[in-house]
């Protein structure tokens, strides 16, 4: 996955047909099709919303709709990496807020925004399973647990270079 | 209390299995009927009469699926269950296969899981080059396979209708039942949807028969629960309890100190007070799908009321105005309180709102979002109006 700030129809639809080659067109394949896309995009847009739905016979807005509705299927610009910081009750009483105040200092923008070259989306998380080494937070798909605000920084700065 | 300690232990696969296809359907599902097996998911329907619905019902395409959604605020044994023995799952869900007539079963893993996505995935081959998946299953002429589903971050689809709709490609919006998934789930196709842990008990019961099983647990609470301890505790992590542990003796285990208060259940639970903690952890006195959460001196009452409420808040899906609007209510309230602004006539008020939405909302997530509230205005009240 590469920062992008625009993404072409080509490369939509070069990466859907490669998406599609190991998915079949069934219905119950959507949310899988569109996770994939958030997996190489980072969010899903238009002209991901009116491909899907030419392959999936659905109306665009149909397909809009469904991810709309699931906090980890952004429909609007969102970073390469989605830092999401748990900030239910466990984590909450392990200093949660003093975590997002780190990387906040750490990224140079607030609790559910995006940073100007699109690398990071700084979001808030309900209890991610992991309370028993809270605080804990995900960056995209990885797991990050008993966090410090120190090592929390430490851990954004490795993604800096990525 | 005895150590009872056999969820998370290896099993050497494949037996209970094979001893299933030694017995006939119905007898599996009248000894899992007969141990008293109810869901570790957190309704504790009992699960052997889940399975002889699921196989009544005529069709010949039927769906095993495992709820491995475990979104309620405090639990990961469901995690700890899939770290560390999938294998067990993975043959739980074999045998309700076998005995429900079906081909195919699906895991429903939360979003925030997807890291163990692959892992499993691994194990599911490796027991498909066992033969203990796929076609012909050890010879035995019975088929069937299983593949994970990834969720995308929504709590509410941890309740079975939202999860089938979510499966089915759509919104994770929960339907009113009846009817029930047992016999028109996914793709209008019977479908027996059980949590992670409640998968782990069936090779043991297959193994061992429900006598065995009956002799753990209190009256009508049979067996063990895995209980996730967080919060203010020496040694948080999973704990494996016969039913009828007392709170305060799972409190000593975990190491808490200076308790002031004690969450059973996640934000759905109620908050309990010292004066409560010779209750016991059961379906019949406080029953949990494996949360607890325990607060010491230190903590304030209306902290834990916000941040229970704005979760109820964020994962409401909206489509009943009870619940959509009655959560928004609830947090608004917390505000007061926090500010010194509540009267008696708006806690009133807020009890009767409670009661309304415990009435007209379509699932469980609106029916439970006020209990920890109303807990904490039932134990704390002076706290709050101080
Ligand atoms: C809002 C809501 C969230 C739920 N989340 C879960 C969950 O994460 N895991 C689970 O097993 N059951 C969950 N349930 C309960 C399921 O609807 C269902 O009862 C359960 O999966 C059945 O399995 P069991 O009989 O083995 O408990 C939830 C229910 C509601 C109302
Ligand atoms: S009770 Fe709440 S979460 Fe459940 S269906 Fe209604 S609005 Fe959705
Ligand atoms: S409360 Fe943060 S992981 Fe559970």
């Amino acid at each position: 996955m590469t920062v992008l700030s625009k993404i072409s129809k080509k490369e939509i639809i070069n990466e859907l047909d490669n998406i599609l080659s190991g998915v079949s067109l069934d219905r119950g394949n959507l949310l899988c099709v569109l996770e994939s896309l958030v997996g190489k995009f980072g969010y899903l847009n238009d002209t991901m919303a009116v491909e899907v739905g030419r392959r999936f016979s659905m109306d665009p807005n149909e397909v809009y709709s469904v991810a709309s509705f699931y906090a980890f299927l952004p429909v609007k610009k969102s970073g390469k990496y989605k830092i999401r910081v748990c900030r239910t009750i466990s984590c909450k009483l392990k200093n949660a807020d003093g975590i997002v105040k780190a990387i906040e200092e750490e990224i140079g923008v607030k609790f559910g925004n995006t940073t100007k070259d699109m690398r990071f989306t700084l979001e808030r998380a309900n209890c991610l399973g992991m309370c028993d080494k809270a605080p804990a937070m995900l960056i995209n798909d990885k797991v990050y647990t008993e966090l410090t605000p120190e090592k929390a920084k430490e851990i954004i700065k490795s993604y800096k270079n990525k | 209390m005895p150590a009872a300690g056999f969820i998370l232990e290896k099993i050497k696969q494949g037996e209970a299995l094979k001893k299933a296809f030694e017995i006939n359907r119905a007898e599996i599902t009248d000894i899992i009927k007969d141990s008293g097996l109810k869901g570790r998911g957190g309704a504790g329907f009992p699960t052997g009469l889940k399975m002889y619905l699921c196989g009544a019902a005529a069709d010949t395409v039927k769906y095993v699926v495992c709820n491995a959604d475990e979104g309620e605020p405090g639990t990961f044994k469901d995690r700890v269950i899939l770290e560390t023995i999938p294998e067990k799952v993975f043959e739980g869900m074999t045998i309700t296969a076998y005995v429900i007539g079906s081909r195919e079963g699906i895991v429903y893993l939360r979003g925030e899981y997807a890291y163990l996505k692959s892992e499993l995935e691994n194990v599911l081959k490796e027991m498909r080059k066992n033969n203990m998946l796929g076609e012909n299953i050890l010879g035995k002429g019975f088929s069937f396979d299983i593949r994970i589903a990834l969720g995308a971050g929504a709590y509410v689809c941890g309740e079975e209708t939202a999860l089938i709709e979510s499966l089915e490609g759509k919104r994770g919006e929960a339907k009113n039942k009846p009817p029930f998934p047992v016999s028109s789930g996914l793709f209008g196709h019977p479908t027996l949807v059980s949590n992670v842990e409640t998968f782990c008990n069936i090779p043991h019961i297959v193994d061992k028969g429900s006598l065995w099983f009956k002799n753990m647990g209190s009256g009508k609470s049979t067996g063990t629960k895995l209980i996730s301890v967080s919060g203010d505790v020496k040694k948080p992590g999973v704990y494996e309890i016969t039913f009828g542990m007392k709170v305060k003796d799972l409190l000593k285990l975990a190491g808490a100190e200076e308790t002031k208060a004690v969450d059973i259940g996640g934000a759905s639970g109620i908050i309990i007070p010292e004066l409560q903690f010779e209750r016991e952890i059961s379906f019949e006195d406080i029953p949990t799908g494996g949360s607890i959460i325990v607060f010491d001196k230190t903590r304030k009452m209306a902290d834990i009321m916000e941040n229970f409420m704005e979760f109820f808040l964020d994962e409401s899906c909206g489509q009943c105005t009870p619940c959509r609007e009655g959560t928004k209510y609830f947090v608004d309230a917390v505000e007061k309180i926090k500010n010194r602004k509540i009267t008696e006539q708006d806690l009133k008020n807020l009890r009767d709102i409670s009661d309304c939405m415990k009435i007209t909302s379509k699932c469980g997530l609106g029916q439970a979002s006020t209990n920890a509230f109303i807990s904490i205005l039932d134990n704390f009240k002076d706290e709050l109006l101080s």
